[in-house]
This record gives structure tokens, C-alpha cells and sequence, in this order.
């Protein structure tokens, strides 16, 4: 089983100008230790994701519906200790339930057969009828999220056996077992790290809070181990920089000093909510390459959520793109430049401006981004695709498999899948964009520092990286004899 | 640089001020029509000794600035001369006032913080909710009432009526008897409910404001309880804020002193100062307005060393 | 997907087939934005749809037209103003009546020298009302153009009048207006004089402000470098942005002033007693009070709640009405 997974999340925000769609229907799956991208505009909904992991969503927002299951040891055997009352079988749940029953009072519920299975045919059909007919079963209803709605479990069972498996559904976990994750089994790291840091307290302090917080040290042993974890990320003459306070700190020295505090307790996943976005681009490469040498040392999963595709080229394992509120398309991170299958995707990466280029505009994606109030009929992307037909307003696309148009399998890890009714048969014209590889692998690199490297004078890689080691050059990209 | 060098470098920044204070001060006795002595003579019968006494005394016969000057020598050393109504030492006479202002003055100042704080803490909490607006409709009364006026149904109310408080001052009870602090109390809730009015919407917006903002979340995120969070983190940055507010109450509290007092029959400075000012008792006039400007100045200096002791960022 | 690596480009997604196809469907989103309008309009707009703050500006209107039309107006012997709400002579003494309690005949009670409450609330608006509007407009006539001096021409004219406004504000605003009617004596205009002295430090820093922050401003530095005079860009830049935080201060003054005002009366310092401003007809009811004579203390004070109170809630609306953002910080007055 995944690290964590996330299973048909819809989150609102009820506003005065009304329902703010922010996440629908959103799936993925984070391994143990892999690094997983999520990119997309302003507005496509990856903050509100985050947050909602942590389930640090704040009113007007809510999470609406969906399953957040989060696999992490530690914290199930504790929990399981500290929440008796809390623990249920799945196995003793499907025993002792049938589907009819369990689809009748989500029927009570004015739940909608839409909601059930992610497919819109079946918007008016009520659970009753769904069940009755064989198309959903207790699984479905479970992972749905609708366990408790159901009667299955009760409101707050979130430790959960299954099988062979355990996880915590978070969405069902109480305040103080949240609070006992957040910090400790996951943790954030924040945008803007100068407002991230309370002005008035010391760096050190706010490394050893949590520390004293989670792991119960006492305060010799958490400065101590707050001034390791500043030496850790990079910070220099840490002992001595453990009483200054943040305004004294370089915009990448705090951006360090806010990792170390997430890193504190040894998180098992890390969520990044665009932490580079605010630093210059050196400093950019440095945060970048620091994330990555800590996630190999300690084995941490990151959540990388950025707009930047040099960013995700460059540290990333599998990557997500959301538009709208939802994901276009998921697929490991070479598949996703190499062999990007949505048209959205293709727009974005071919946005980016290379030098060399022969066009005289810069080319964009026309249109912006739909208020997440009023969505588009059908596919959200429609009316800024270029391969869109009369096909794409009136159905859905479904997120599939590229290769063969079926539903994810949620076993298989390193599908790539996408939302397009190109790969579900259903449209008639073809998405006839490609992609034109030249020169040499940018990603391909002997070592870091030495020897020549890849010419790249200044274009703009798919890569975020090392700028700072470059070696000599040659303008067709080819090697130079030494 | 630390926290001494930039109290040093205040301080040097009040001297001026402090001097142009005691200019203005100074400048009152050449705004009148006529002397100082002419002034007084007006409305008092002074013998002739006593006239001649005070003109050497305002040394009338000197240059302006010798005057100044000279005056300025006997300020500092607290030589104000004599009052012309009690032919007390000014200064004396002063000094004798000053305990009961300072400590309608404190009980003020308690009560408004009393008020003010809790309520501006949860009334930014539960932004939105009864609470909030209540402690909004409060504030705006606050501000709105005479104070004068809502002293005078206080009076009305819990001593004419009710009998709970001493109409009048007690004569023979030492200052910090439990007789003196009750008849205290009501002036002081009379003056302190106006002030706690402002200090309230300041706490609450300073905190609604710093709820907003990123450490909040980000502690949040540590998986720290609630009421840390509130109490240790934002309470603390908000409080900057307030803290540096309440110390220039002062200067309206001291306002409020003046009016008070004479509402309540209070013996204090305020009442001191207006029957002066009723009697042309200059000398007394002088010297408690320059009083209450020199501790205004210092209350400033205060509240501005209270701010960077809260707030690291202002003196690094 | 090809084995081969290296740098990408996409080619063949042509975005001008979106521009120029037409719309597949009818959808369009209909949360548009309008056109752009002035910023006095919105603010207008803001103010309008805050019903504490029209109640209040209903109230003061209200006010001012009892106090107009309370007793007739005669300027240089012809009547102006005819009308007389107000049912009896604010001033007549008329023993007989003396501190009578309040009836259908006289709506608040007399006071000691028989004279009908009622109509001197009403007439001793003119005093209040008259008193905040023109002190506050004197302050700001005098406070505008010195902090804009000091924040223009910098240098030691800035240090000198911002020290002058830092020791001035060290006098509790009460006492220094206490210390300049002892000395320049009782009296209408000398308590607006006084009043003016202490009121016009706040706008004096608020434009000093302005003037600094748009002095460094970039826009200033564009318009310079095509050649527009310092003079001009300045003012023409910064005066009208800077009118909203003055206008806002000093709609908050009114009250601030106006309880300053009445607090003078009160202390007998004002005007003098027999005229019907509000805080003198306060001066002498502490006597009273212990009478139990309630309505002489009730009525003025509740007229000067009601006015400050209107004012306050009118303040508040105009400040929401140019910053939505800003947090109502409570109605801070105009002076402290």
C-alpha cells in the first residue's frame, strides 16, 4: 500500500459569490519515500489540496467528501494503543454489512449515485438503485468516503484494519490525533518562509518547539537537537544562530530554517507547498538540491507542489497536473515531458520559451483559468483546447490509462494516465502535437562538477538545477573535447 | 545594536523635546495680556510685599531669554514659588495632590486593561459571531459617552440611589486604605471604560490581523494545541500593538483626571489645576501643566522602549 | 514514447485554432467585471450600503435641522430662518416653573431658573454642532499645509514642526486647551481657538506622511524623468490620494471635538452658562443630582451622546468606505 492516498477528494468554499468548486474528484497516491510533483496555475486548486491533507482547512472551506489514507507504522501502533474505541475491521465490516442496506441510508442521505462513482450518467440514480443493480459494492461506498454516511463505521473510526493492511483515514480523525500527525508524521513547508516565522521568537525556539512538542524531549536535549537539525539543513555556525531571530536570517537561511523545523521529528512525508517560488533563482537550485540529498537521508516522501516544470524536472519521481480543480493528468516524470498525453499539459510545456526559437510571440495557452465557480460544461480544459469537439462539452473525460483507456488500476504504480476523451475512443479528431527531442540528455550529467557538461548557454532547461557547474560549451549542444 | 544602546538613543531624542515642552510651558505667562503678576492681580488682593516678591521671582525685568533661563534653573530644582491662594509651596502643594491622581490613574489603567484584553482576545477569535459585535456596539459607546456625563449617572445610579459608593471623599483615610480605594473605584471604572473601549478594537484588529498571517498556519502545522498557538504565538505578536497604546493612555487618562475629578469632588491634581485656573493661581497653573507634559514625554519613552523590548525587529 | 533523451519542444499545438474556431458551446462565465469606475464612486457605493453609517449621517442631518430651525435666524436684521420648533424661549428665567420634573408641557423638565430644557437642547445644538464643524475645519486648514511643508521641503523645517507636533502632543489636549483659556479668557471663538491648537497635530503627520512615501514612490521618480515639475507632480499626485485618510480623520475629529467641547462647558471654562450649549447646561447639575433632579443631568448629556455617537458611526462608514481592508479598528477620535 502507498505511503498515502488520496481517493475522490471534493473540497468547497462557500463564499458570498458562491460555491467555489476548489478540488473534484481528486485521486493520487504518494509512495514511501518517493517525490512526488503536483503542478498547475494559480487556481488550480494545489494549495487547498495540501492543506487539506494536514486537514488545516479553514472556514469558508470544506472538505465536502473522499478518503485520505495516510500508512504510517509509528503512528498506527500508537494510535491503535491511545484510540482503542477507534480501531475497525474492514474484513468484520463486510461480514457483517450488505451493499442494500448501506446504499439505502446513503439514499437518506441525498447521496447521488454521482458522488459514488465519479461517472456522470449516473447523477440521478440513487445508491439504492446502484447497489441493487451490482455496479457498486461496500468497497466502493467505503472509499468513497461514505463509510460513516453508510453506517458501515462509525464517525470517528480512523484507525483501520483491512486485510493485510492498516492506514488512518484522516478524514475521520479526531482534532488531537491530527494534531499529534501534524509536525511529527507530516509536515510543511511553507511558500514565503519570512512570514512563516513568528518575528518575535529565535529561529532555535522554533526548531526545538516542535521537538519538545512531539518527541518529548527536554529542553537541553531539543535545543541540541534543534542546533542539528539548522547544521543539517546548511545553516552555518548553527550554535550561534540558534538565538537570532528570522529578520536576521537571508530569505534562503529562513527558507532552511523552516525545512529544519519540518524535519524536526522525522516526518514521514513532506508537503512543499512552492517553496522556491519566492527565492532567486541560485537559491532556488541550493533549496532545491538540499530537499532532495535530505529526502534520499532520511527516506521522506515529498509532496513538491510548484508551477514551475524546471522544478518538477528537476527533483521529482511522478508528477500531477491539476487544472481546475482536478487531475488532467499523472504519470512518472519522464513519461510526463517525453510523452505529455494531455492537451493542457502540452500547452504548458509549450509555453515555455526557448531560445533559438523561430516564432515571434511568445506562445500562451489563450484564455485563463475558469473561475471555480461556474466550471465549463463537460471538460473543464474545452474552451482553451485546440483539439476540443462537440464531444468534449457534453462528456466528462475521465482520468484513464493512456495506453488503454480503462480506469487506473490502483495496484500499478507507475501508470501514466490522463483526462482526455482521446484516450477513451470518444474523440474523433486526434491530438496531433508532438514533441521534438534534440541534442544530448539535460538530465544526463557524469558528475556534478566535473567534466563537460550539457551546453545549455542561456536557454532555459526543463531542469531546474546546478547552474552554478558549468563547464565549457559548445552552442549545437555537443561535447568539448577537453 | 541591542536594546540599551537604543534606549540611550531615545532618550537623546527626548531631550528636545522635552526642552520644547518646557518652552511652550514657559511661553504661557508671555501669551497673557499684560504680566504674569498683572494676571493675578486681577482677580486676587495681594499686598504689595507679596507683588514685589513676584516680580523678582518671574525676574520681569530681564531679557526673554535670561528669563527662560532662569526659570528653567528653578524648574528643575522644582522651585515654583508659592501658590497665591493657600501661600503653599507650590510644588508641595503639588506633590500633596499627586498620590491620589497616580492612583485614580493606575485603577484606571487596571480597569481598562481588565476590560479591554480578554474581550478584544475573544471578540477577534470569534470574529463575526454575537460576541464580536457586542464588543463592537460597547466600543462605539465607549467612545461616543461624555465622560463626564456617564459619571454623573454613575453617581446617580450607585450613590444617590443605590448608596453603594461614597459620595464624598473621605477626609481621614491614608491613600491606600480600602474607604479611599472605594470611592476611587467608580471615577476610576468612569474613566477606564472609555479608555478600554479604544484598547479593546485595537486588540482585536491587531489580532484578527496577525491570526491571518503565515506563522499562524505554520504552527498550526507543527501540531501544536490550539491554545498555544493563540497564547504563545499570536497573542504575543499583538499585544505589540496594544502595549505600546496603553502606555499613551496616559495621556488620556490623565484627561479624563481632569474632568473627573471634578465631577466626583476627587482631591486630586486635575482639581487642583482647574481651581487655579478658576482663581489665577498662575504659579500653580504653570508648574502642573509642565508636570503633566514631562510625564507625557516619559510615558512616551516608555511605550517606545515597551515596543522594542516586544518587538525584536525594531532594535536589531 | 521514443527512447531517445534530450532537451524537448513541442510543435504542432496550434493555439490559434481556439481563437479562431467558433464557441463549441454557449457557456460563458458570468461573473464579468465591470467597467472601472472612480474611486470616490465606490467608496460612495461602500458607504451607501452600510446601514450604521447612513443611520448615523440621517442622524446628524437630523440634528442639524432641529438646531437650524429651533429658534429664528436674523442676519443683519432681517429674519432668515423663520421657523421655531423649539416651543419656548431657550433663555427666559421663569421662577415660577423652576425644576419641574418632565411633562407633556415641557418634554425634559425646567431647571432651576425655570427655562424649558427641551428647547434649549435643541437650540444648544447650534453651539456643538457649529463648534465641531468649524474647529475640525480650522484644524485641518492649518495642520494640511504645515505637514505638507515639512514633508516637501524636508530638512530642519521638517524636524522643527515635527518636533513642535511631538511636544504639543505631549499635552494632554485638555489640559493645554485648560492652560489657553485661562489666558486668553472664556469664550465662543477662544475655544475653538483653543480646540484648533491641539487639533490640527494629526493632519499635520498624516499628509507629512503622504508626501514622504510618494516622495519615494517610483512614480514620481517616472514622472520627473519625463520632465514634470517637483511642484506640480506632487500635488497633483499626492492631494488627492492623501484627502481620504485627512477626510476620515477628520470626520472623526467632529466628535472627539465636540466632546472636548462640551467637557470645557462643563468645567465652565466654555461658554458661559446660560447659553444653552450642551456641556454648560452639564456644569451645574452635580448639585442637582443629589436632589434626585435626574432629567436636568439626562437630556443635554444624551444629546451629546447621540450626536458623537452619529458622528462616530459616520466616521467609521467613510473610513470602511475608502479601505474595505482595513479591520475597524474601533472609532479612534480625532485627537487621542
Amino acid at each position: 500500500m502507498a505511503l498515502i492516498e488520496v481517493e475522490d477528494l471534493n473540497v468547497r468554499f462557500y463564499t458570498e459569490d458562491g460555491v467555489v468548486k476548489a478540488v473534484n474528484d481528486l485521486s493520487y497516491q504518494i509512495e514511501a519515500g518517493e517525490t512526488f510533483g503536483v503542478v498547475g496555475e494559480s487556481g488550480a486548486g494545489k494549495s487547498v489540496t495540501s492543506l487539506s491533507l494536514m486537514r488545516l482547512l479553514e472556514y469558508p472551506g470544506r472538505i465536502e467528501s473522499g478518503s485520505i489514507r495516510f500508512r504510517d507504522d509509528d503512528a498506527l501502533d500508537r494510535f491503535e494503543s491511545e484510540y482503542p474505541d477507534n480501531v475497525v475491521d474492514l474484513d468484520a465490516v463486510r461480514a457483517n454489512h450488505d451493499v442494500e442496506t448501506a446504499a439505502a441510508r446513503l439514499d437518506d442521505r441525498d447521496v447521488s449515485g454521482v458522488q459514488l462513482t465519479g461517472d456522470d450518467r449516473y447523477e440521478d440514480v440513487p445508491p439504492s438503485e446502484l447497489a441493487a443493480e451490482g455496479v457498486i459494492d461496500l468497497d466502493d461506498i467505503l472509499d468513497g468516503g461514505f463509510g460513516a454516511d453508510a453506517g458501515l463505521v462509525a464517525e470517528d473510526d480512523f484507525v483501520v484494519h483491512d486485510g493485510d493492511r492498516r492506514y488512518l483515514e484522516l478524514l475521520r480523525a479526531p482534532d488531537d490525533a491530527m494534531r499529534k500527525l501534524r509536525g511529527n508524521r507530516i509536515a510543511m513547508v511553507f511558500q514565503d518562509a519570512e512570514t512563516a516565522l513568528n518575528p518575535v521568537y529565535s529561529v532555535g525556539e522554533q526548531v526545538a518547539e516542535a521537538i519538545r512538542h512531539h518527541l518529548d524531549y527536554d529542553e537541553e536535549a531539543a535545543r541540541e537537537r534543534a542546533i542539528e537539525m539548522l547544521e543539517t539543513v546548511g545553516i552555518p555556525d548553527a550554535e550561534e544562530r540558534y538565538s537570532d531571530y528570522p529578520h536576521q536570517f537571508s530569505g534562503g537561511m529562513q527558507q532552511r530554517a523552516v525545512i529544519a523545523i519540518a524535519l524536526s521529528c522525522d516526518p514521514d512525508l513532506l508537503i512543499c507547498a512552492e517553496p522556491t517560488t519566492a527565492l532567486d533563482v541560485t537559491i532556488e537550485a541550493q533549496i532545491l538540491e538540499l530537499l532532495k540529498d535530505l529526502a534520499d537521508e532520511f527516506d521522506t516522501a515529498i509532496q513538491m507542489i510548484t508551477h514551475d516544470l524546471g522544478v518538477i524536472a528537476d527533483i521529482c519521481d511522478r508528477v500531477m497536473v491539476m487544472y481546475a480543480g482536478s487531475a488532467v493528468e499523472t504519470a512518472p516524470v519522464e513519461d510526463l515531458y517525453y510523452d505529455p498525453k494531455h492537451p493542457y499539459t502540452a500547452g504548458l510545456m509549450g509555453s515555455i520559451p526557448r531560445i533559438g526559437d523561430e516564432r515571434e510571440r511568445l506562445q500562451t495557452i489563450p484564455g485563463t483559468m475558469p473561475d471555480l465557480i461556474e466550471l465549463p460544461p463537460g471538460c473543464d480544459f474545452h474552451p482553451r483546447c485546440p483539439y476540443a469537439e462537440d464531444a468534449c462539452v457534453h462528456n466528462e473525460p475521465p482520468l484513464v490509462d493512456a495506453e488503454t483507456g480503462e480506469a487506473p488500476d490502483p495496484a500499478a504504480h507507475d501508470q501514466h494516465v490522463a483526462a482526455c476523451l482521446e484516450y477513451t475512443g470518444d474523440l474523433t479528431g486526434d491530438l496531433d502535437f508532438e514533441v521534438e527531442i534534440s541534442g544530448a540528455d539535460p538530465r544526463e550529467r557524469p558528475d556534478r562538477g566535473t567534466g563537460p557538461e550539457e551546453a545549455d548557454p542561456a536557454g532555459i532547461d526543463t531542469d531546474g538545477g546546478d547552474r552554478s557547474e558549468r563547464g565549457a560549451r559548445d552552442r549545437n549542444g555537443g561535447e568539448l573535447d577537453e | 545594536m541591542s536594546l540599551r544602546r537604543y534606549v540611550a538613543k531615545r532618550l537623546l531624542v527626548t531631550i528636545p523635546v522635552l526642552l520644547i515642552v518646557t518652552l511652550v510651558t514657559f511661553m504661557m505667562s508671555h501669551l497673557l495680556p499684560g504680566d504674569p503678576v498683572a494676571y493675578m492681580t486681577q482677580f486676587s488682593e495681594i499686598d504689595d510685599e507679596t507683588v514685589q516678591q513676584l516680580r523678582a521671582q518671574y525676574n520681569l525685568n530681564e531679557p526673554i531669554w535670561k528669563q527662560y533661563v532662569l526659570w528653567l534653573g528653578d524648574a528643575i530644582q522644582l522651585e515654583f514659588g508659592q501658590s497665591i491662594i493657600s501661600e503653599r509651596n507650590v510644588t508641595e502643594e503639588i506633590l500633596s495632590r499627586l498620590p491620589y491622581t497616580v492612583l485614580l490613574g493606575v485603577m484606571s489603567l487596571g480597569v481598562a486593561l481588565i476590560i479591554s484584553i480578554p474581550t478584544g482576545i475573544i471578540a477577534a477569535y470569534k470574529k463575526g459571531e454575537l460576541a464580536d459585535e457586542v464588543s463592537r456596539v460597547f466600543a462605539l459607546l465607549g467612545v461616543s459617552l461624555p465622560n463626564f456625563w456617564l459619571g454623573l449617572i454613575l453617581i446617580l445610579i450607585f450613590s444617590v440611589r443605590l448608596g453603594l459608593f461614597p459620595v464624598l471623599p473621605p477626609t481621614s483615610y491614608p491613600l491606600l486604605s480600602y474607604n479611599m480605594i472605594m470611592f476611587t473605584l467608580l471615577p476610576a471604572v468612569t474613566i477606564g471604560t472609555a479608555s478600554s473601549a479604544l484598547l479593546m478594537r485595537l486588540m482585536r484588529s491587531s489580532m484578527v490581523e496577525e491570526l491571518n498571517k503565515d506563522y499562524v498556519t505554520m504552527a498550526r502545522a507543527k501540531g501544536l494545541p490550539e491554545r498555544t498557538v493563540v497564547i504563545k504565538h499570536v497573542v504575543r505578536n499583538s499585544m505589540i500593538a496594544v502595549v505600546t497604546v496603553a502606555a499613551l493612555q496616559i495621556a488620556f487618562i490623565v484627561n479624563g483626571a481632569v474632568v473627573i475629578e471634578q465631577v466626583f469632588s476627587y482631591p486630586g491634581i486635575g482639581r487642583l489645576l482647574l481651581n487655579a485656573v478658576s482663581q489665577r493661581d498662575f504659579p500653580i497653573i504653570q508648574a502642573t501643566v509642565l508636570m503633566i507634559g514631562v510625564t507625557i514625554v516619559f510615558a512616551n519613552l516608555v511605550a517606545d522602549i515597551a515596543y522594542a523590548w516586544l518587538d525584536p525587529r525594531i532594535r536589531y | 514514447m521514443s527512447q531517445e533523451r534530450g532537451r524537448i519542444r513541442i510543435t504542432g499545438y496550434d493555439t490559434q485554432t481556439v481563437d479562431e474556431r467558433e464557441d463549441l458551446s454557449d457557456w460563458e462565465p458570468e461573473l464579468q467585471s465591470e467597467e472601472a469606475k472612480g474611486r470616490m464612486y465606490y467608496a460612495w457605493q461602500r458607504f451607501k450600503g452600510n446601514r450604521a453609517a447612513v443611520f448615523g449621517l440621517t442622524v446628524i442631518l437630523l440634528m442639524t435641522l432641529l438646531a437650524i430651525f429651533a429658534r429664528p435666524i436674523e442676519i443683519a436684521g432681517t429674519t432668515v430662518q423663520p421657523f421655531s420648533i423649539a416651543p419656548y424661549s431657550p433663555s427666559t428665567h421663569r421662577y415660577d416653573v423652576a425644576t419641574q420634573a418632565p411633562s407633556a408641557k415641557y418634554l425634559f423638565g425646567t431647571d432651576w431658573a425655570g427655562r424649558d430644557i427641551f428647547s434649549r437642547v435643541l437650540f444648544g445644538g447650534r453651539w456643538s454642532l457649529s463648534i465641531g464643524f468649524i474647529a475640525v475645519g480650522l484644524a485641518v486648514f492649518v495642520g494640511v499645509p504645515l505637514g505638507a511643508v515639512a514633508g516637501y521641503y524636508g530638512g530642519w523645517i521638517d524636524e522643527a514642526i515635527m518636533r513642535l507636533v511631538d511636544a504639543l502632543y505631549a499635552f494632554p489636549f485638555l489640559v493645554l486647551a485648560i492652560a489657553i483659556v485661562a489666558i486668553v479668557g472664556k469664550g465662543y471663538w477662544n475655544m475653538i481657538a483653543a480646540l484648533v491648537v491641539v487639533g490640527w497635530l494629526p493632519y499635520a503627520r498624516i499628509i507629512r506622511g503622504e508626501i514622504l512615501s510618494v516622495k519615494e514612490n517610483e512614480y514620481v521618480t517616472a514622472a520627473k524623468a519625463l520632465g514634470a515639475r517637483d511642484r506640480a507632480v506632487i500635488f497633483r499626485h499626492i492631494v488627492p490620494n492623501a484627502m481620504a485618510p485627512v477626510i476620515v480623520q477628520a470626520t472623526l475629529s467632529i466628535g472627539s471635538v465636540v466632546l472636548a467641547a462640551a467637557s470645557l462647558g462643563f468645567l465652565g471654562l466654555g461658554l458661559p452658562p446660560s447659553s444653552a450649549e450642551w456641556g454648560s447646561m452639564l456644569s451645574n447639575s452635580q448639585q442637582t443630582l443629589h436632589r434626585g433632579q435626574w432629567w436636568i443631568t439626562l437630556f443635554p448629556g444624551l444629546a451629546i451622546f447621540a450626536f458623537v455617537m452619529a458622528i462616530n458611526l459616520v466616521g467609521d462608514g467613510v473610513r470602511e468606505a475608502f479601505d474595505p481592508q482595513s479591520e475597524s479598528g474601533g472609532t479612534e477620535g480625532g485627537f487621542r
